[in-house]
């Protein structure tokens, strides 16, 4: 499903280069969950924002879906990302003046679903993740683990094949963290294909594959022992 | 939840700590190591990486990588975090 070639990504201001990127050689296949992990400043977030299609990489390639996009436009990578990929951010990402059913619906209007069928794609994903309730709810009005719910609810709800999700459970407490993790691990089992960028060993368990990225580079990847019990 | 933090006080060079955990009456038992591999400060960042990552995949292969600390910015070594396979 992904696959980079020695894949570079370099920002340069007037005065200094930073390499963030540096020769990433990845594969992930169709229905993996994968961790990519590291410390803070590793690389991690650009890596997931390049599979993400948010961002082109400087040099290298990168295929997606059997289409190599490194040099794609930002309508291209747009098109493509809308249709296919789902994110969670850290910091939920919602918009606060819309409701719960609002933030949901939004990427099926992008993908100009009609109203009718926005309705009730949009209340399969409220039921699924029990939150009906809250539908009419503002962000701010939400715990941050319901506001997470909303943000998973809103990436899943165009059923893309890809979620990346960068430190999902970074902003909650251990037991709605715990849970955000179950969901993903479950629309894993379903099939679901997961990116999940982390600095936590603990959430790392979750994945089949864990790439360690560590000043821009892969130091290894290894699949990973059942652990958490 | 699926944590169990335990401090442990010093912990000397070459030690492994062992944690036997009991789940409903079933008894699992870990073991971590943290490790300390050289860290040259003064090399480029793909020569420290290019040995980091030769350690990592010389290291004993039952054993896992669990976890890359950021060494301090002098720092002569990276720590490491190793779990036993199961």
């Amino acid at each position: 499903m992904i696959r980079t070639n020695s894949l570079q990504k370099v920002y340069t201001t007037e005065e200094v280069e930073t390499t963030a990127l540096n020769n990433i050689n990845i594969e992930i296949k169709e229905g993996e969950f994968v961790a990519i992990m590291g410390p803070s400043g590793c690389g991690k977030s650009t890596l997931l924002n390049i599979l993400g299609l948010l961002d082109n990489p400087s040099t290298g390639d990168y295929y997606i879906l059997d289409q190599n996009v490194s040099r794609y436009s930002e309508r291209q990578r747009a098109s493509l990302r809308k249709a296919n990929i789902g994110f969670v951010f850290q910091s939920f990402n919602l918009i606060d003046e819309l409701t719960v059913f609002e933030n949901i619906e939004l990427p099926l209007l992008y993908l100009g679903k009609s109203t009718g069928e926005r309705e009730k794609m949009v209340n399969v994903v409220l039921e699924r993740m029990q939150i009906m309730h809250r539908r009419n709810h503002f962000p701010q009005q939400l715990s941050g683990g319901q506001q997470q719910r909303v943000a998973v609810s809103r990436a899943v709800v165009a059923k893309p094949k890809l979620i990346l999700a960068d430190e999902p459970t970074g902003n909650l407490d251990s037991a709605n963290g715990e849970e955000v993790m179950s969901i993903l691990t479950k629309l894993n089992e379903e099939g679901t294909t997961i990116v999940m960028v982390t600095h936590s060993p603990h959430d790392s368990e979750y994945a089949q594959r864990v790439i360690h990225l560590f000043d821009g580079h892969v130091v290894t990847e290894n699949y990973k022992e059942k652990f958490h019990v | 939840m699926t944590d169990i933090c335990i401090p442990i006080s010093h912990l000397d060079d070459n030690q492994i700590a062992d944690v036997t955990v009991s789940v409903n009456g079933e008894k699992k038992k870990y073991s971590f190591r943290v490790e300390a591999f050289p860290w040259n400060n003064l090399a480029s960042s793909e020569e420290r990486i290019m040995v980091l990552k030769d350690m990592i995949e010389r290291y004993d292969s039952s054993w896992e990588l669990i976890q890359i600390y950021t060494p301090g910015t002098s720092a002569g070594h990276i720590h490491v975090l190793f779990r036993k396979k199961i």
